[in-house]
């Protein structure tokens, strides 16, 4: 166990240095520099030089990249070129509004997607079964921009029940929560109902009924325990695609997120920043990763016995 | 079964109902009957600074804000420059300008304001090398004879003083080499930065210390909302009271509602359609003519501009110190037909047109209603949507054939625009001719104004007959209020400002 987790380790620090590597030279391949952006187009061409200087563009490619990785192994991406602050900090508070965001979506779609999704296996072919089908689809397959602008149309222009965008209190979170959290919903849900199906009609279960448990314990402990595996194995990468993935939400509600800041980063070419972003999306993600890997080992005794 | 079934109904249901049981307090304006209270300003794009000394000292949405905090020595008043830190100037010699300072203003932590505090914002304008530098080039010493007399020589005389420095603010001299002091600046305007959070918001409160008339409004509170139709939902929801920059689109729909006010206003904004002269065939410029002769700019203004621009008259909207009305490009296909034959392209030719994403106005539909016109005349024009930076990266190197983008003479005066762009050691757009140089550069060392606006006419006019770029069209600006906020004037720069505003 020990050994398996050190070796996850290792991999996950040199998948990191490959997205470090990546991100620093793609950033450079493209067209724009960062101290014209930032002067524009009516600036000195020596302040222009100076800035570039100031920034540490002038240095070879190379010379360039190698500091990039010593400052960056102490946590230390420079300051941004557009917003007066540090990389570090910028990404740190951007990420937490993320975070939060995420983090009520997440949870949404495993409650609403545990209960739906046991409530459809159920009754199969049933009434509220085929609801629940035909709503998982819509959700799924609605841009979550237009499920935003609805989502306003209906609760803040016509209900007067939400702000409309912003970040300034819990009510604000609620709409682009939801709209974050649907698309999770309906393949949490469409997971727990066929892997539901799948087991419901195994000989342990029928056994667990013929002990006389009640039909909540049966499905809500022997029968959920067996499909656990693909639900958290799709939740771990999800969540993983809800902070990076966050942006367009965070545009529709204004939300001061991390997918924005790298967005508005990029186009301003803001090298730091977007360094800075990209490599702690990269991080989150291998964390949690590895937590998924390892939450396996413990969820499944087959697993458990080939590590 | 039913047991479970009803169990986990319940638990859906009630997550639902806790989501959208969190009651939201629609926090309207906090008016309190004698006009003060909060304005809540969305504005239309983010503001990334507060110090207009450097990098951002041309950009429109920190000038928005920073105007509120600081005040300039003189001010544009209905397109006169008017004394307003500085009582009075005069000319010594033609390379010298010597302001009188009035003597009663104190910044809002209750230090005098003083000379050296001019000569420390000018200096750190000069020194921030930010994109309004250039306009001081010249500037050769800055003097401080007494606390009230600022004394400007410049090595060549320099008639475009007065209208720079409406766009110079005073800081004091003893923060403003201190950034964090641009965190939460103060000024003698009549409002101070309580907080500031880069690219998101800005909260403004009352300066007590102000020597004018004190603003009604208590705070002032800008939010950045990215999305038009977000910032036209919090407009029409009642969670903020002014925006600003709407599509004319969106403002067809807006007049219509009784809780909002649209006001539509000139302004110093112009598109344009540059050709690279330095590039064939628009080195003819007989080719540039047909180009213009070949558009219907009337029906496409009419259609796709309703109230957010009017036809222009010259190469400076008309509300610009300097612009002149110039003889019009009539819609004529045959005349431009008969143009490209003259140059030798009876059959027309290929080229291309770039623009960035978001620069102008309806600037998609504009460029595909163009490139129609032009195909009639057979000249095919590709279409380039580019990212800011690399339209940028390339409009720099002179790598194009046309641009179409928009400009704003933000000083108000011609010399911003037109020597900014159209000298010829300003490649900017491969055109070259001394005759426009030489005039460009004897109305910037005029001292006479009245002189300086004859020859910006002249200068005009080359630009114009030469076609340098097309000049379709100047912009209106707008700014949607709710009913209630009361003494909105807007001004030509299209930096709303709210220091008169009071809510009811």
């Amino acid at each position: 166990m020990l050994r398996y987790a050190l070796r996850r380790l290792a991999i996950s620090a040199l998948v990191l240095f490959g997205a470090a590597t990546v991100v620093f030279f793609a950033m450079r391949q493209v067209d724009g520099d960062p101290a014209v952006n930032q002067l524009g187009p009516d600036a000195d061409p020596a302040a222009v030089e100076a800035l570039r200087r100031e920034y540490g563009l002038d240095a070879a490619p190379v010379v360039q990249y190698v500091r990039f990785l010593q400052r960056a192994a102490t946590f230390d991406f420079g300051d941004s070129f557009r917003l007066n602050d540090a990389a570090t900090s910028l990404v740190l508070t951007h990420l937490t509004a993320t975070a939060a965001l995420a983090a009520t979506a997440f949870t949404i779609a495993i409650v609403l997607g545990f209960a739906l999704g046991a409530l459809a296996a159920t009754r199969p072919n049933g009434i509220v079964d085929r609801v629940v089908s035909v709503l998982s689809m819509l959700t799924q397959s609605l841009p979550s921009f237009w499920v935003g602008i609805m989502l306003i149309l209906v609760f803040s222009r016509w209900l007067h029940l939400l702000p409309s965008s912003g970040a300034g209190s819990p009510a604000a979170m609620v709409m682009p929560a939801v709209t974050l959290a649907l698309p999770l919903l309906s393949v949490v849900l469409r997971l727990v109902r066929s892997g539901l199906l799948d087991v419901l009609h195994e000989d342990y279960v029928v056994t667990a009924r013929a002990k006389g448990l009640s039909e909540t314990r049966v499905v809500g402990w022997h029968a959920m325990r067996n499909m656990l595996i693909p639900v958290v194995t799709v939740a771990g990468l999800e969540f993983g695609s809800l902070l990076g993935g966050a942006v367009i939400v965070e545009t529709v509600f204004a939300w001061p997120g991390i997918g924005r800041l790298m967005t508005d980063a990029i186009a301003a070419r803001d090298y730091s920043v977007v360094q800075a972003c990209v490599i702690t999306v990269a991080a989150v993600f291998i964390v949690i990763n590895l937590v998924v890997d390892l939450l396996y080992v413990r969820l499944d005794p087959r697993v458990r016995e080939s590590v | 079964m039913r047991s479970l079934t009803t169990r986990l109904g319940a638990l859906a249901l009630v997550g639902v109902l806790g989501l959208t049981a969190c009651s939201f307090d629609s926090d309207s304006t906090t008016g309190t009957g004698d006009g003060a209270g909060t304005l809540r300003v969305a504005n239309p794009t983010p503001v990334v600074s507060l110090n207009p000394f450097a990098a951002n000292s041309a950009d429109q949405p920190t000038l928005t804000v920073v105007q509120e905090v600081f005040e300039t020595l003189v001010v544009r008043d209905n397109g006169e420059i008017a004394p307003n830190l500085a009582e009075s100037w005069t000319n010594p010699d033609p390379l010298t300008w010597q302001f009188a300072l009035r003597d009663d203003v104190t910044f809002a932590d209750g230090t005098p304001l003083t000379s050296a505090d001019a000569k420390a914002s000018l200096q750190a304008l000069i020194d921030g090398k930010g994109p309004l530098a250039g306009l001081w080039a010249t500037v050769e010493e800055i003097g401080t004879p007494d606390e009230h007399t600022l004394t400007i020589r410049t090595s060549s005389a320099l008639g475009t003083v007065l209208s720079n420095l409406t766009l110079l603010w005073i800081a004091p001299a003893a923060k403003i080499t201190d950034s964090a002091f641009f965190d939460a600046p103060y000024g003698t305007g009549p409002f101070k930065v309580s907080s500031f959070t880069a690219g998101q918001s800005v909260e403004l409160v009352r300066n007590d210390a102000y020597r004018g008339d004190q603003p009604k409004l208590a705070t002032i509170s800008y939010r950045y909302i990215p999305e038009v139709s977000g910032r036209v939902t919090a407009l029409t929801n009642n969670e903020i009271d002014v925006t600003w920059g709407l599509p004319p689109d969106q403002l067809t729909g807006l007049r219509g509602n009784d809780a909002l006010t649209v006001q539509s206003f000139p302004t110093y904004a112009n598109y344009y359609i540059w050709f690279n002269s330095s590039r064939e065939p628009f080195t003819d410029a007989r080719v540039r003519r047909a180009m213009w002769h070949a558009v219907d700019f009337a029906t496409i203004s009419g259609s796709l501009f309703d109230q957010a621009g009017t036809p222009a008259t010259g190469p400076l909207p008309e509300a610009i110190f300097g612009a002149a009305a110039q003889n019009p490009y009539p819609y004529d296909p045959a005349k431009a037909k008969q143009l490209l034959t003259e140059a030798g392209y009876p059959n027309g030719f290929t080229t291309s047109m770039m623009w960035s994403t978001g620069c102008c106005t309806n600037g998609n539909s504009f460029a595909d209603a163009m490139i129609s016109d032009w195909a009639k005349v057979g000249i095919v024009v590709k279409p380039e949507e580019l990212e800011r930076a690399t339209w940028l990266d390339k409009l720099l190197k002179l790598d194009w054939n046309s641009t179409m983008t928009t400009g704003s003479t933000i000083t108000g005066d011609a010399d911003f625009t037109l020597a900014r762009l159209y000298l010829s050691t300003a490649k900017r757009n491969g055109y070259t001719n001394p005759a426009l140089d030489e005039i460009l550069l004897a109305a910037r060392a005029e001292l006479d104004q009245d002189k300086r606006a004859d020859l910006y006419a002249q200068a005009g006019k080359i630009v114009w007959d030469d076609a340098v770029g097309i000049f379709p069209l100047d912009l209106s600006g707008n700014v949607v209020l709710r009913t209630g906020v009361n003494g909105f004037t807007p001004t030509p720069n299209d930096l709303p400002s709210f220091a008169g505003v009071s809510l009811s």
